[in-house]
C-alpha cells in the first residue's frame, strides 16, 4: 500500500507587493506517499515555508493543484480548508507553537475538538495517550510556560499527530532548540514515522536533518529537486525512542484508534459530517486497526 | 459543545492571567450599570413618594383656585358641595409667612381635615376647634427653631407688620408638600379661621379641594366647575402630579446624561480590553486556525470573554446600583421633602443587567472581527 498522502501539481506562487512581483515557486511537482518522511531543504528565502503553507491549506497557490489524502483542496473555501486542516493535516512550527492559555493536554485536544467529531472526554483520552506516546506522561496539566522548549515541541508534535492526519508538516521543528533537545525531538519524529507509519514532511535549511529522511528534496530558484537516495539513515540519532516501548506503543495506538472509530461511527450515524469523507476515514481506520491487531496478536 | 468548553477554558485563563485589567473592565461596566440602576430606582422611588404625598395631601381629585393667592370664598366651598357628583370639599389656606426672620409655610385647615396633612404626631395633640390661638409645628421647623409643645410663637403674614401669637400644641410630620416641593422652610399649621384672620381675609381660602363621588369623572367635574366659576383656576390632581413629575423628569434626564457617559466609558473600556487581548493572542489565533479552528470558533472565544465581562459587570452593577440608590435616597430624604422608598424595580434591574451583557457583546464585535480576520498563514510569519 503506497497511497499518495500529498501531491503538488505544478504549483506556482507569486507574491505581489506594491513595488514588485516575486515569483517564489515556479512549478513545484511533488508526490509524498503514505509512510514517507520527506525532508525538503533550501536556503533562507527559497520558499520552503511558502511551499509548506500551500501544502497545508494555509495559503493558496497562484497556479497548480494541491491534493491532500486524495482530496483536492485547491479550490476550497477558507472554512472548508479549516475543516480539512483539523482532520487531515498536522502542523509543527519552529517555536511558540502552543496556545499559552491551554494546558499541554488541552493543546493536543484542540484540533480534535475543532473537528467537531469528538466529545470532550474522547478528545481528552486520545490526547493523553498521544502525550504518553511522545513521552510526556505526567505533564498533561502543565501550561506551555512550565515546559522546556523541547517538551513544548513534543506537545506540538503530539497535537499534530492526534487527529491521525494524512500528513504532518513541520517547518524548522528544531530551529530554536539546543543540540541535545533537537536530537531528542528528531529521534521522536523518526520513531513516530517508523513505528506509527505517520507521513511527515519537514522543511529546513539544516542539512543534518536529511539523515532522517526516507526521501530528500532541495528547493532552489523556485524549483524542487529530489536528491538520489543511498545515504546512511539515522545512524547518528542517539536515542531513537519515544516515551513507550514498541509493543506498548502499538496497544496505545490501538486504543486511540478505537476511540476514534467510535466517534466517527457516531458522527456518521448522526450525519454531522460529509458521509463520503466519513466513509473514507472509517475505511482507513479499520484498515489500521486490523493491521495493528495482527501485529499485536 | 466541546468547543464551548475549550473556549471557556481559554477565557478563564485569560482573565486569571490579567487580573487587574479584567477587574478594571468589569468595574467600568459595573459603574455604568450602577449609575443607570441607581438613578432608575431613585427616580421610581421619588415619583412614588411624590405621588403618595399628592394623593395623601389632596383629599379630592379636583383643585379650585381663585385668581389671587387666597380669594376663593368659603361660600364657593359651600356651593361646590351642593353640586351633583361632589362628595366632599376641603378648603385650605396655604401661604408663606414668617416666624421671626424665618420664612415658613402657613397652612390653615379645618380640624377635621388635619388627618389628611399630618402623617404622625411626634408630641402633643392636635387642635380641635375651627379657631383658637393654637398651632401645630412641622417637625423640621420645630427642630430649626427648637420649639416645644407649650411654646408660644409669633407668626407674621407675608405682608404688613402685624403678627399673632399662637401656642404650639403639637409637633408633627406634615406631608402637605404640593407645589412647594422644592422650597425650603417648615410648616406651621393653624385652624382655618385663625389663618384667615391672620391674613385679614375672613371667609376666604386659597384653594378648595373637591372630592368627587364614586363613578363621577373628575374631568367632567373640572369642566363643570370651570363653567360655573369662569374666573377660577381648576386643576386635576393628576395635573398637579404631572407638574411634579415634569420637574422630576427634567432632573432625571440630566442624570441620565451622566449615565450615558458612564456607559460609554464602559463600552470603551471593554472594546480596548478585548482589542488588546486579541492583539496579545494574534499568533495563537493563527495557530488555532492552522489547527482547524473555524472563524466562528475564534469568534466564540472572544465574544465569550466579552460576555463574561458583561455578565460580571452587570451583576456587580446591579449590586452597586442598589447600594447607590440607597445612598441617593438618604441624600434626598435629608433634604426633608421627600422620603422615597427603595423600590427594587425588577424591570430596571433586568434592563441594567441585559444592557451590560448586551454592551459587552456589542463592544466585542469589532475586536472579534479583527480576530477572525487573522489569517492562519500568519503563523509562519514573525517567528
Ligand atoms: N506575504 C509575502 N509577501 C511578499 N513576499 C513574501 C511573502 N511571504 C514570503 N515572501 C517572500 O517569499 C520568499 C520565500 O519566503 P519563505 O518564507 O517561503 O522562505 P523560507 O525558505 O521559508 O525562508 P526561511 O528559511 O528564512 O524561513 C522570500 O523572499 C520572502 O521575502
Ligand atoms: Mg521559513
Amino acid at each position: 500500500m503506497s497511497e499518495e498522502a500529498l501531491v503538488l501539481k505544478d504549483v506556482k506562487k507569486v507574491y505581489r507587493t506594491q513595488t514588485e512581483e516575486v515569483q517564489v515557486l515556479k512549478g513545484i511537482n511533488l508526490t509524498i506517499r503514505e509512510g514517507e518522511l520527506a525532508v525538503i531543504m533550501g536556503p533562507s528565502g527559497s520558499g520552503k515555508s511558502t511551499l509548506l503553507s500551500i501544502a497545508g491549506g494555509l495559503d493558496k497557490p497562484t497556479e497548480g493543484r494541491v491534493v491532500v489524502g486524495g482530496v483536492d483542496i485547491t479550490d476550497m473555501s477558507e472554512e472548508e480548508l479549516a475543516k480539512i486542516r483539523a482532520r487531515k493535516i498536522g502542523f509543527v512550527f519552529q517555536s511558540f507553537n502552543l496556545v499559552r492559555n491551554f494546558t499541554a493536554l488541552e493543546n493536543v485536544m484542540a484540533p480534535l475538538i475543532f473537528t467537531g467529531l469528538y466529545t470532550w472526554k474522547e478528545a481528552a483520552e486520545i490526547a493523553s495517550k498521544m502525550l504518553e506516546v511522545v513521552g510526556l506522561k505526567g505533564h498533561e496539566h502543565k501550561f506551555p510556560g512550565q515546559l522546556s522548549g523541547g517538551q513544548q515541541q513534543r506537545v506540538a508534535i503530539a497535537r499534530a499527530l492526534a487527529p491521525g492526519p494524512d500528513v504532518v508538516l513541520m517547518d524548522e521543528p528544531t530551529g530554536s532548540l539546543d543540540v541535545d533537545s533537537a536530537v531528542r525531538v528528531l529521534g521522536l519524529v523518526k520513531w513516530l514515522n517508523e513505528a506509527l507509519g505517520q507521513t511527515i514532511v519537514i522543511v529546513t535549511h539544516n542539512p543534518e536533518l536529511s539523515e532522517l529522511a526516507t526521501r530528500t528534496f532541495y528547493i532552489r530558484g523556485g524549483l524542487i529537486y529530489e536528491q538520489p537516495p543511498g545515504q546512511i539513515l539515522a545512524e547518528r540519532i542517539k536515542e531513537l525512542k519515544g516515551g513507550a516501548g514498541s509493543r506498548e506503543l502499538k496497544s496505545l495506538q490501538l486504543s486511540m484508534l478505537k476511540v476514534k472509530l467510535e466517534a466517527l461511527e457516531r458522527a456518521a450515524s448522526r450525519g454531522v459530517a460529509d458521509p463520503g469523507v466519513i466513509e473514507a476515514e472509517l475505511k482507513a481506520l479499520e484498515r489500521r486497526i486490523s493491521r495493528l491487531e495482527k501485529l499485536l496478536a | 459543545m466541546s468547543v464551548l468548553k475549550l473556549a471557556l477554558k481559554f477565557v478563564e485563563r485569560d482573565i486569571l492571567f490579567k487580573k487587574l485589567v479584567a477587574a478594571l473592565t468589569i468595574l467600568a461596566i459595573a459603574s455604568g450599570v450602577a449609575a443607570f440602576i441607581s438613578l432608575r430606582i431613585l427616580g421610581i422611588g421619588s415619583r412614588t413618594a411624590a405621588m403618595q404625598i399628592v394623593e395623601q395631601v389632596l383629599p379630592g381629585e379636583v383643585l379650585v383656585y381663585g385668581q389671587g393667592i387666597y380669594d376663593v370664598s368659603e361660600d364657593v366651598v359651600r356651593d361646590l358641595e351642593k353640586l351633583p357628583g361632589v362628595e366632599k370639599v376641603t378648603p385650605a389656606i396655604l401661604v408663606t409667612g414668617y416666624i421671626g426672620r424665618n420664612s415658613v409655610f402657613v397652612l390653615g385647615v379645618r380640624p377635621e381635615d388635619l388627618k389628611n396633612i399630618v402623617s404622625r404626631y411626634v408630641a402633643g395633640s392636635p387642635f380641635t376647634g375651627l379657631s383658637g390661638p393654637y398651632a401645630i409645628a412641622d417637625l423640621g421647623l420645630a427642630e430649626k427653631l427648637s420649639l416645644k409643645v407649650g411654646d408660644k410663637v409669633a407668626v407674621k403674614p407675608p405682608f404688613g407688620g402685624s403678627f399673632r401669637q399662637y401656642e404650639v400644641v403639637a409637633i408633627a410630620e406634615v406631608t402637605m408638600k404640593i407645589e412647594e416641593i422644592a422650597a425650603a422652610g417648615g410648616y406651621i399649621v393653624l385652624p382655618l379661621r385663625e389663618a384667615q384672620n391672620l391674613l385679614g381675609r375672613p371667609g376666604y381660602v386659597s384653594m378648595a379641594v373637591v372630592k368627587v363621588a364614586e363613578g363621577v369623572d373628575p374631568v367632567a367635574m373640572k369642566n363643570l366647575i370651570s363653567l360655573i366659576y369662569p374666573g377660577s383656576r381648576v386643576m386635576l390632581r393628576e395635573e398637579v402630579i404631572g407638574v411634579v413629575f415634569k420637574v422630576m423628569s427634567l432632573i432625571e434626564s440630566l442624570l441620565l446624561t451622566t449615565t450615558m457617559i458612564g456607559i460609554m466609558v464602559a463600552v470603551f473600556g471593554t472594546v480596548s480590553t478585548i482589542t488588546s487581548t486579541v492583539r496579545e493572542h494574534q499568533r495563537e489565533i493563527a495557530i488555532m486556525r492552522a489547527n482547524g479552528a473555524l472563524r466562528r470558533d475564534v469568534a466564540l472565544i472572544f465574544m465569550l470573554e466579552a460576555l463574561v465581562y458583561g455578565v460580571a459587570g452587570g451583576l456587580l452593577g446591579v449590586v452597586f446600583g442598589i447600594l447607590g440608590a440607597q445612598v441617593g435616597i438618604n441624600i434626598v430624604a435629608s433634604f426633608g421633602f421627600l422620603n422615597p422608598p427603595l423600590i427594587l424595580d425588577v424591570p430596571s434591574l433586568v434592563l441594567g443587567f441585559l444592557m451590560a451583557t448586551g454592551l459587552g457583546v456589542l463592544s466585542s464585535v469589532y475586536p472579534v472581527w479583527r480576530a477572525t480576520s487573522i489569517r492562519p498563514v500568519e503563523v509562519l510569519k514573525s517567528e
